[in-house]
């Protein structure tokens, strides 16, 4: 996925894809999203991460144009996107796609295609329902669809358009497995044909699996932003290790009197080889892990064991989102 | 845009009850009559000594009870439901994400509207027409004023009549678009615009109108009487046409204003 990225991206020069300046909204007293400034650069996938109530979708839908920003602007492709003109070329959908149940899945494309001012151009219905696999149920209701169906029918929409840039809100919620697997493959099918895409989630996994830059963001607020390891060196701080020792009842207690050492058991920690509960896990200071070794040594500790921790997405999602 | 709109009404299970209603009810009233053999307490009602003889008789009599309440309250039942079904079916903000634009999408949703409330008013009339002719036969009216109406004039006469009753519905159609745009509620608006033809009617007949009784929207639906009468009297029409023309772009402009700025939450 970082390959993408050498195609645009956004170096000097380079107009991004979106830009969110200073981007506020608020319901009353209530700040739904407070002063939110990101870019997206061509052939981004871009991850917008936060756990549910953070903002997402409100800023979601000040992309789109469903809802005026209190403050700050939205700019694709460079120009300020104050109408459907300047958003001709993005597309996507926000929250559960919603349909017209009552009509086929089919006229459903058609009558969003009629909704679309693209000249003599006539919309590529029946490719983009191959892409999304649903030529085969196309006739049918959409009241009669699964919830995978309607979120492919949901990008299937948005392709219709023949966007450069997708913005696609939780793409994955509610389905299945399968459905989820089927989706995230054709996620990566698009960004593989060059495609922007701006996919928010609360899933780290989905995030990690799909995206090369993340934006992490609770309350409304950016937390974080950049590459993933960029994000790990955010919320990491100072670096962490695992450790397993001959004595651990011992080699606790030489951590716990180190005065450049935070012991982190927290919970059961995972190092092939071991049980659970003989690994320890610790923070070292500035000075690193070498006189931490020295001294369990001289505490007559035998070291078996001495990996650095990599916090894994999810607990740095849950410190960044949480140590506010 | 607007053949789309026009297509999503009329797949719609509401436009069907609310044009099925306006199909149904004339053959019942017309049932129940045959069946009596009497019509309703109606002795003011135009030509009502020819009810039972002359079927063109017939719409006259269901434009004026329909115009009370059974006109009004299909006409909200969608007009109601024409933003505020699309808030709740997820379905406004699925469209929006289009290139059409807000204004476009609105007067297309506003002429679609209109088209099935011109719709309801036909097919009231035209069934009511119909199962007259049917059930009782045509012949020439005997006009308020003494003069005898060809059948071909009378028919015009039902039709201009009902053209008459159109525009304040028309009217009534705006007010609950509006209230459709502003609430984002389909409960509330249709419920709105029935509460406001009750409302009009309850101070129309308890006299509080005062100076402005004669301008209140509910009260242009009996305008078409002066239609019947002979010579025509000409000042309810004309009041009638500009009330209902007020009601109706007072309302869709409030609507389209609330309409393009409004955020879609849902």
């Amino acid at each position: 996925m970082d390959g993408t990225r050498e195609f645009g991206g956004t170096a000097a020069g380079a107009v991004p894809a979106l830009e969110l300046r200073g981007l506020t909204k608020r319901f009353g007293n209530f700040a739904a999203v407070e002063d939110l400034s990101l870019e997206v650069g061509r052939g981004d996938v871009y991850g917008f991460l936060g756990p549910n109530g953070s903002g997402k979708s409100t800023t979601i839908r000040m992309i789109l144009g469903l809802v005026r920003p209190t403050a700050g602007e939205v700019r694709i492709f460079g120009r300020p996107a104050t109408g459907p003109a300047q958003r001709a070329n993005v597309a996507g959908f926000v929250e559960a796609p919603g349909f017209y149940g009552y009509l086929s899945g089919r006229d459903n494309l058609r009558l969003l295609a009629a909704a679309d001012r693209r000249g003599d151009k006539s919309p590529p219905i029946q490719r983009v329902l191959e892409t999304v696999d649903l030529a085969g149920r196309a006739k049918d209701k959409v009241k009669a669809y699964s919830q995978g169906m309607k979120q492919r029918l949901a990008i299937a929409s948005a392709l219709l358009r023949e966007p450069e840039f997708l913005v696609l809100d939780e793409p994955t919620n509610g389905l299945d497995p399968g459905g989820m697997r089927d989706v995230r493959a054709l996620v990566r099918e698009l960004a593989g044909e060059g495609l922007t895409i701006f996919l928010s989630s609360h899933l780290l996994s989905e995030v990690e699996q799909l995206c090369n830059r993340v934006a992490v963001v609770g309350k409304g607020r950016l937390l974080a932003e950049g590459s993933l390891g960029e994000i790990a060196e955010q919320a990491r701080g100072r670096p962490e290790y695992r450790l397993v020792a001959d004595d651990r009842e011992r080699a606790n207690h030489v951590l716990r009197e180190h005065p450049d050492v935070a012991l982190l058991n927290g919970r059961p920690e995972e190092l092939e080889g071991f049980r659970p509960d003989e690994v320890i896990r610790f923070a070292a200071g500035s000075e690193g892990v070498g006189p931490v070794v020295k001294a369990l040594v001289d505490g007559d500790v035998e070291v078996l064991a001495l990996v650095p921790a990599r916090p894994n997405l999810e607990e740095m999602f849950l410190r960044l989102t949480e140590g506010e | 845009m607007l053949r789309w709109e026009a297509y999503k009404l009329i797949r719609q299970r509401r436009t069907f009850l609310g044009l099925g209603a306006a199909a149904i009810v004339p053959v019942l009233f017309l049932s129940a009559i045959l069946i009596t053999q009497q019509g309703p307490d109606a002795g003011e009602a135009p030509f009502a000594a020819q009810l039972l003889s002359n079927g063109l008789v017939i719409p006259f009599m269901t434009l004026g009870f329909g115009s009370v309440v059974l006109l009004p309250l299909l006409t909200v039942l969608v007009a109601g439901d024409a933003v505020a079904g699309e808030v709740s079916a997820g379905t406004l903000k699925t469209i929006l994400g289009r290139s059409v634009g807000r204004s476009g999408l609105f007067w297309a949703k506003a002429a679609a509207v209109g088209l099935y409330t011109l719709s309801v008013v036909a097919v009231f009339t035209g069934v009511g027409l119909l199962a007259g002719w049917l059930a009782v036969g045509f012949e020439p009216l005997a006009g308020l004023g003494g003069a005898t109406l060809s059948v071909g004039e009378g028919v015009a006469l039902i039709w201009a009549s009902a053209g008459l009753v159109a525009l304040p519905l028309l009217g009534l159609a705006a007010f609950a678009l509006f209230l459709s745009s502003a609430t984002h509620n389909s409960v509330a608006s249709v419920v709105g615009g029935v509460v406001l033809i009750l409302l009009l009617q309850l101070v129309s007949s308890l006299g509080l109108g005062g100076a402005l009784d004669p301008y209140l929207l509910t009260n242009q639906f009996a305008a078409w009487l002066n239609l019947v009468r002979e010579p025509i009297d000409w000042a309810p029409i004309i009041r009638a046409a500009w009330v209902s023309l007020l009601w109706t772009s007072g309302s869709l402009l409030a609507a389209w204003a609330i309409f393009v700025r409004r955020d879609v939450l849902s």
